[in-house]
């Protein structure tokens, strides 16, 4: 029977296992690279903007042009309104984050299970817990890797927009909160994802390879058929519309995607529960 | 096992080739038993029909040639497999029935690595508080195991870093934690060398008395030493299962090897309570059973050695029984 405390052990020694291993280091120099990077650019771009010719562009031009992005991008007159509020260079983070999250989780996640099954390191635990509290708690000790990567790459970019691009506290706090807790709820349907991948295998790279073609399939897919009044409503079944409803100003909208979000990568930890609680270790 | 406790021994075992295979042959009560398990990997039936019980606190060997099902066998027992048909119980329960089961049954799995990254303390007190123990004494179930397996300088080396006699002793560790009711051993001693063999041996047989222990080996020397009972697989078969004596039929059956000279098979025969005597002249081996109800092997022996002495033979050897080995020989051929 699934334990909470089972789950919490294993998820304690799965976040442990992957911030001390190589790769581990490695993903949270790459995210720390990837937020320090494009964010020393942006803000060095915005203060040699007069320089670039920038300062030709009005104010009010230059937002018209945003809203037209954000409209865009998030299918919402009522959203982009909103985000516009939000400082540029917090949004392109969350843009960016939202973007290449799935291609970071897949790298940490993909050997979960599959990594222990084929060199049967499980079957240390599986004596010990129910094989549903081990699986839960390696999806949870991922999705809690992954917050601490998200908040590290967030943290980065915060600390450069305070300090070199001059944004005052209160919209980092107010906007950077939020989109930080928009990333890290996104994230868990990744998670869920991931973990469903690795119980389909046996051999790790495989895991990843098949994760990584399936998820670009997902977000093909999501993209080619909500092109098409016919087929939008597929689209419901992929976890990338939620997104865009996750910055929604409606509360009951937000709120309803990350419950959407979150469902998707609990669902997802179910299928994997079965898969492993079936499956000969 | 003694031969005193050998010969304590009186149930007849059971040769599955030609016996009914759900007879009961354990004495008293069960601490694992398995009835008609099969297991087929597709097309291939590792495992099929096999029946037995181990007896509560016994050393119980499974043993067989390779292919013979016993890692399979041993799998299901741990829960790692599950049968296609058939039941398994441990202590009354389940194998998957981790729950229940938790802390009282300790596995060694044969070919599972430890976690290469990760510190051999921190990975046992991980173990032992899944098995429910809070963080302090986890700690303390840990150190004291990780002593017993005489490891325990290794507390911070990461496992990755253990030679394959070490791993194999934390490994042992893992499956002694908490002291478990039934511990199950799969390959014990595979490739270590002699003196960590014997060394991981002295720590099984510490065990003995403490808890059910079942061995899955090739080591037949290692078996006969350390099991009570133990049951043969071959082809996925139970061919038979009981008593360390009954299998090896040291309690009815002497051996004398005799050195060049006369061989008075007459003369044993005159021996009281002697059945039969047989002389097999390649290995020079005079084979002798006895009425048990007429005499004890060691009285035999005794008679037998002063029939022989009387008869100018020359003694080289005896032994009670057949050995192990050459009884799986004869068994799995």
């Amino acid at each position: 029977m699934l334990s909470v405390r089972e789950a919490a052990l294993v998820a304690q020694r799965e976040l442990y296992r992957n911030l001390r291993s190589t790769k581990g280091i490695a993903m949270a120099a790459i995210f720390l690279l990837c937020g320090i990077i494009p964010s020393l650019f942006e803000v060095l771009t915005q203060r040699e903007g007069a320089g670039l010719g920038m300062d030709a562009f009005p104010d009010e031009a230059k937002r018209e042009f945003f809203l037209k992005v954000l409209e865009a991008r998030y299918g919402s007159a009522d959203t982009a309104k909103h985000l516009a509020e939000a400082p540029f260079v917090l949004h392109t983070l969350f843009a960016g984050t939202m973007t290449f999250l799935p291609f970071f989780i897949l790298p940490i996640g993909f050997d979960q299970l599959a990594g222990e099954i084929q060199h049967r390191t499980i079957r240390y635990s599986a004596g010990r817990a129910d094989r549903a509290s081990i699986v839960l708690g390696k999806a949870l000790g991922i999705w809690a890797v992954v917050a601490l990567m998200v908040l590290v790459l967030h943290f980065a970019v915060w600390a450069i927009a305070a300090t070199k691009g001059g944004l005052a506290l209160g919209p980092l706090v107010s906007w950077g909160g939020r989109f930080y807790l928009f990333s890290v709820i996104a994230a868990a349907a990744y998670v869920g994802y991931a973990s469903l991948m690795s119980s389909l295998f046996r051999t790790p790279i495989v895991a990843l390879f098949v994760g990584a073609g399936g998820g670009v399939t997902i977000a093909l897919l999501n993209f080619g058929l909500g092109l098409f009044e016919k087929t939008e409503a597929v689209t419901w079944i992929f976890p990338n519309r939620y997104e865009k409803l996750i910055v929604s100003p409606d509360p009951a909208r937000m709120l309803g995607a990350m419950a959407l979000l979150v469902g998707w990568g609990a669902l997802c930890v179910a299928g994997s529960t079965l898969i492993v609680r079936r499956r000969d270790i | 096992m003694s031969d005193a406790s050998r010969e304590k021994e009186t149930e007849p075992s059971r040769d599955y080739r030609s016996a009914g295979k759900k007879t009961k042959i354990a004495a008293g009560p069960a601490a694992i038993d398995l009835k008609g398990v099969v297991k087929r990997f597709g097309a291939v039936t590792a495992v099929n029909d096999v029946t037995f019980e181990v007896p509560d606190g016994s050393v119980f060997g499974l043993i067989g040639p390779n292919g013979a099902g016993k890692t399979t066998t041993f799998s299901m027992l741990a829960g790692y497999l599950a049968p296609t048909s058939g039941s398994i119980y441990i202590l009354d329960r389940s194998p998957d029935a981790v729950s229940e089961l938790k802390g009282k049954v300790g596995v060694l799995p044969q070919d599972a690595l430890l976690p290469a990254a990760e510190p051999v303390g921190e990975f046992l007190v991980y173990l032992a508080r899944l098995q429910g123990m809070d963080a302090p004494e986890a700690r303390r179930a840990s150190e004291k195991v990780l002593a017993e397996v005489q490891g325990p300088d290794w507390w911070i080396r990461r496992c990755g870093t253990l030679s394959h006699g070490m791993a194999k002793r934390v490994g042992l560790a893992a499956a002694l934690l908490g002291d478990p009711a039934v511990v199950l051993l799969d390959e014990p001693t595979a490739g270590l060398d002699p003196r960590v063999a014997y060394e991981v041996r002295q720590i099984v047989k510490s065990r003995k008395g403490r808890c059910t222990l079942v061995i899955s080996s090739h080591n037949l020397q290692e078996l006969e030493e350390i099991c009570d009972r133990a049951a043969i697989l071959d082809r996925g078969q139970l061919i038979t299962v009981g008593t360390m004596a009954e299998l090896t039929a040291s309690s009815s059956e002497v051996r004398f090897e005799l050195g060049r000279g006369p061989v008075p098979e007459e003369a044993m025969r005159a021996v009281p309570g002697v059945k039969t005597v047989a002389w097999n002249k390649d290995t020079r081996e005079l084979a002798v059973t006895f009425d048990r109800a007429a005499c004890d092997a060691e009285q035999l022996i005794r008679l037998g050695t002063f029939a022989l002495y009387q008869n100018d033979a020359r003694i080289s050897g005896i032994s009670k029984g057949r050995g192990l080995e050459q009884r799986v020989m004869e068994l799995t051929e």
